[in-house]
């Protein structure tokens, strides 16, 4: 380039960048008239400078200190050949201010995971690490597909003293941070990242853990989609008690402590996700993590920070007082929902912000929702209707029935577009495969029948199928709700009456119900009674359409005490429904999903939850079906002799046979690569057989049976034979004639259980 | 063990450099290494950890014991400033060079990156392709390179920059800017569209 053309290119970016983002655009029109290679030129310095200014390592720390950290990065690769406890270090991870990941392995059971050592400066304070200690055991506790799995918590001697450490889940995959280097993300994926949080949020905050530290470094997207948040509970290390006396500069660190330290609560670190109590030094509750996933949903949609200045001090004044520049400003394309909703995350006054995750995750969901359907009717063709959050607009029959039935486009570059595999598949899922039990639900949603069941084993497809049926009958003029099970919490499934309650809010939140449940419950009549009250007069009675109500995870009620009396009362309204024709619950269709895995812990198996209805039952896709998706995986496996050699891996288990044709395409493994890692801890399908283990090992007798069936021994009692079937790990037509349900799970089992 | 120097010896050695003495540059080098080994300790595993202030605050100390700006006159000035600066990118580059090699077992350096901006990135990378990229820039806008030399290199703020240039605080700012973007872009947007 000449120094010519580059003045002329500097100084366009220079008058650019003085003006408003928005205007940018037509100034650049006008300026560069026409010249094509100008105007690219001056807009990709302006995407470099926003990058560059959030990317901390670039630039932003003198040459010296860069340099120093490489030698600090050489000692700690020093560290490789060492142990740590029982585990190997085998490679510097990263570094952060808490401290340093390591990957390693551990010799007992051959797996890899992450090794983070706690900074000393953290850990000299006994009470403090205990306060830690407690909140990480708790954290570990959390079961969920977004929550970093924690092995352990421990402590070690090493020559440098104890050194505390957390062995966790090893994530492959990138922080949230070095995925925004890139700038704003796409608002589908932005969503779905979001979602995922909020949905781990919501999980701890129920067992009464808050995160404290929410931030793009904390979240880590893995290359198959999964978001995980990390690092729940570390926060206690940084905080300060309140009245706890701030320890002195020591000898060999003279400086004086940074003021942002002396006060009481604060954390260290970057302010920018910071809620404003917490910048206070208030007591901190749920909605703080709400604020800090506002503020990284702003920055993902806008490709900047809303609180943002040089100085730390600029930082906290603009989230104590500024409002941020509204999201659509910075990015024009954005529906307005989604900037209400970050509106409403970033409410200064915690009293106005969600007052919980399953709120903000309920509003997230919908949104997603809405937007995945709208670009699915655009592909088709069809006008879409313009989003707005909190309406659902009623769409066209016709474009629905398109959508259900069409089949999606080819897979053309299907590496671009892959989708998690796992939970609820988008309904625009072009992996989505119809099956049988598709046409049967849409033809009973169709007839109206009372109750609809839809069984399965664990991953088979339950919540798919039914938030398909669902659309289908909110595009026929139903009114829909959807309550999932899985999102109440402990405290509502103490009582049939708090279960009732819960339920009753729900339906009256999605229905718009003006009556509140509370308002009309009478303590004399009991909680069934109460509950069909509030059903038959408040919303069968308000509304004149068909209600159709999706329950997902209803075999969550299985285990409690008033499940059969909640069972009970569905019953008895089918029973009224053929006795009167002509009342009310006659327009309404119960959709009921519930995970046949639970007969596992069933031992009466006469107390089957239902013995009313249409049950539809979600079959493993047959070979067919799995060379339909492998097509739409991009065709990873080349021939019909692959296919079926996959097929007898993993016979057409749903979520199995999605996932290994996922890892093929995402790491370009061939059949035999994946052959070779497919019944490994830390292979694609760990996850999901760590969890089929650990399933089985609760109950010993069982496990003693499934040991005598490797060993080629038929099933004692009809009994076992039954219960092992409905939880999806073995198939067969009899006690005699059973077998593992496919081949992964025979050599994984074998090698767990021989 | 010979005693440190003191920081008017340091500032004799710099000027001494920039008249052409090459013996002075083998005496300023383990000078630097020495306050870098002091430095990585701060990061290293079972240390006593700085966090980001205090990390600052040890950067500083650490560059004024070297570059003693004090004591030297007013006239001089801007131009001990860059003979600075450009020492320091001499060595950290050399040093950078070295570890690199080191790492890789003597064979040709390959600045990848892709490497760059991998998770654990290979910083004494990125350090030689930045020294690279800033030629490339000394070529067509010489000013916007020295500032970043200056900078980066030197270790100066902003202000310190805009007095040793005789320019504005904001020219400073700007040039900065724009200087960061073009090597960002340079540097990592390549795999970026």
């Amino acid at each position: 380039m000449r120094p010519e053309r580059w003045r002329q290119i500097d100084r366009l970016y220079q008058a650019a960048l003085e003006r408003d983002v928005t205007r940018r655009g037509d100034f650049l029109d006008e300026a560069c008239a026409g010249d094509e290679e100008l105007r690219r030129e001056v807009e990709s310095l302006l995407a470099a400078h926003e990058k560059a200014k959030e990317a901390e390592d670039f630039l932003n720390q003198p040459a010296l200190q860069v340099a120093a950290q490489a030698i600090a990065d050489d000692h700690a690769q020093s560290l490789a050949p060492r142990k740590l406890g029982r585990y190997q270090i085998l490679s510097l991870l990263g570094r952060g201010g808490m401290g340093e990941v390591y990957l390693a392995e551990d010799p007992r059971l051959g797996r890899k995971l992450a090794l983070k050592l706690l900074p000393q400066e953290f850990t000299l304070d006994r009470e403090r690490v205990q306060r830690f200690k407690q909140e990480a055991r708790a954290a570990s506790g959390l079961n969920h597909p977004n929550i970093i799995t924690i092995f352990e918590i421990d402590q070690v001697q090493t020559e440098a003293g104890g050194v505390h450490f957390i062995a966790a889940e090893f994530i492959d995959g990138q922080t949230l941070r070095q995925c925004l280097a890139g700038g704003a993300m796409r608002l589908s994926e932005a969503l779905d990242v979001a979602v995922q949080v909020a949905s781990a949020l919501a999980e701890a905050h129920a067992a009464g853990i808050v995160h404290r530290d929410i931030k793009p470094e904390n979240i880590m997207l893995r290359r198959d989609g999964y978001v995980k948040v990390l690092d729940f509970g570390l926060a206690k290390l940084t905080e300060v008690a309140s009245g706890e006396r701030i320890p002195s500069p020591t000898p060999d660190s003279p400086l004086p402590t940074p003021p942002l330290r002396s006060d009481p609560g604060i954390m260290m670190g970057t302010p920018r996700y910071m809620s404003p109590e917490q910048i206070r030094g208030r007591q901190v509750d749920a909605r703080a993590d709400i604020f800090s996933l506002g503020v990284v949903l702003y920055e993902m949609v806008a490709g900047r920070v809303p609180f943002d200045g040089g100085a730390a001090g600029e930082v906290i004044a603009a989230i104590l007082i500024h409002e941020p520049a509204p999201l659509g400003r910075c990015a024009p394309d954005a529906p307005g929902a989604i900037g209400r909703i970050v509106d409403k995350a970033l409410a200064k006054d915690r009293e106005r912000r969600y007052q919980s995750a399953k709120d903000l995750l309920i509003e997230l969901k919908g949104l997603k929702l809405e937007l995945e359907l709208a670009d699915k009717l655009k592909q088709t063709g069809q006008a879409a209707t313009p989003i707005e959050a909190g309406e659902r607009q009623p769409m066209i029959a016709d474009a629905i029935n398109t959508l259900l039935l069409s089949h999606p486009p080819p897979a053309g570059d299907a590496h671009t577009k892959l989708e998690p595999v796992g939970g609820a598949m988008p309904l625009n899922s072009k992996f989505y495969i119809v099956r049988d039990a598709d046409e049967e639900f849409r033809s009973a949603i169709a007839r109206q029948d009372s109750i609809v069941l839809i069984k399965g084993a664990r991953q088979v497809g339950k919540t798919s199928l039914l938030a398909r049926g669902l659309q289908q009958a909110r595009a026929a003029g139903a009114k829909v709700v959807l309550t999932d099970l899985q999102k109440l919490n402990a405290s509502d499934l103490v009582s049939a009456e708090a279960f009732y309650l819960a339920l009753a809010d729900l339906i009256a939140d999605q229905l718009g119900l003006d009556v509140a449940p509370d308002a009309v419950w009478n303590a004399r009549r009991g909680p069934s009674i109460n509950f069909e009250r509030y059903i038959r007069r408040e919303a069968l009675g308000k509304i004149s359409t068909p209600l159709v109500w999706g329950l997902d995870e209803v075999d969550r009620l299985f285990t409690c005490s008033f499940g059969s009396e909640v069972f009970g009362l569905f019953r008895s309204w089918h029973n009224e429904r053929s006795l009167d024709p002509a009342g009310p619950w006659q327009r309404l269709t119960m959709a009921i999903a519930y995970a046949t895995e639970a007969h596992l812990f069933i031992t009466d198996m006469n107390q089957s939850p239902f013995n009313v209805g249409t049950r539809l039952s979600l079959e493993d896709f047959t070979c067919l079906q799995v060379a339909d998706l492998n097509e739409r995986y991009g065709s990873p496996l080349k021939d019909e002799a692959e296919v079926a050699r996959y097929y007898s891996l993993v016979s057409g288990h749903p979520y199995l046979a999605r996932c290994g044709l996922q890892e093929m395409v995402v790491r370009r493994r061939d059949l035999s690569e994946l052959e070779a890692i497919a019944d490994r801890e830390d292979g694609p399908f760990g996850d999901h057989l760590r969890r089929v283990i650990a399933s089985l090992e609760q109950d010993p007798a069982l496990c003693e049976v499934a040991r005598g069936i490797l060993q080629g021994q038929p099933c004692p009692t009809q009994e076992s034979f039954y219960r092992l079937r409905s939880a999806g790990l073995f198939a067969g037509d009899s006690a005699r004639y059973v077998r593992p349900r496919c081949q992964l799970y025979a050599t994984y089992l074998e090698k767990r259980l021989l | 063990m010979m005693t440190a120097p003191s920081s008017q010896e340091i500032t004799q050695l710099l000027l001494a450099w920039s008249d052409g003495d090459q013996a002075a540059l083998e005496k300023l080098t383990p000078l630097v290494y020495a306050e870098l080994r002091r430095l990585a300790k701060g990061y290293m595993f079972g240390e006593r950890r700085g966090h980001t202030l205090q990390t600052t605050a040890l950067i500083n100390e650490a560059y004024m014991r070297l570059i003693d700006w004090k004591n030297v006159r007013w006239q001089g000035r801007a131009h001990f400033f860059g003979v600075a600066a450009q020492v320091m990118r001499r060595i950290l580059v050399d040093f950078a060079r070295a570890r690199h090699y080191a790492k890789r077992g003597g064979a040709a350096p390959q600045v990848s990156l892709d490497e760059a901006i991998t998770i654990h990135e290979d910083r004494s990378a990125e350090l030689i392709a930045l020294d690279e990229a800033l030629k490339s820039l000394a070529e067509i806008d010489p000013r916007k390179s020295q500032i970043v030399e200056l900078r980066f290199f030197g270790g100066l703020s902003a202000k310190e920059t805009a007095e040793a240039l005789k320019v504005s605080l904001r020219t400073v700012e700007r040039e900065w800017n724009s200087a960061r973007a073009w090597l960002y872009r340079e540097l990592r947007g390549k795999d970026e569209t």
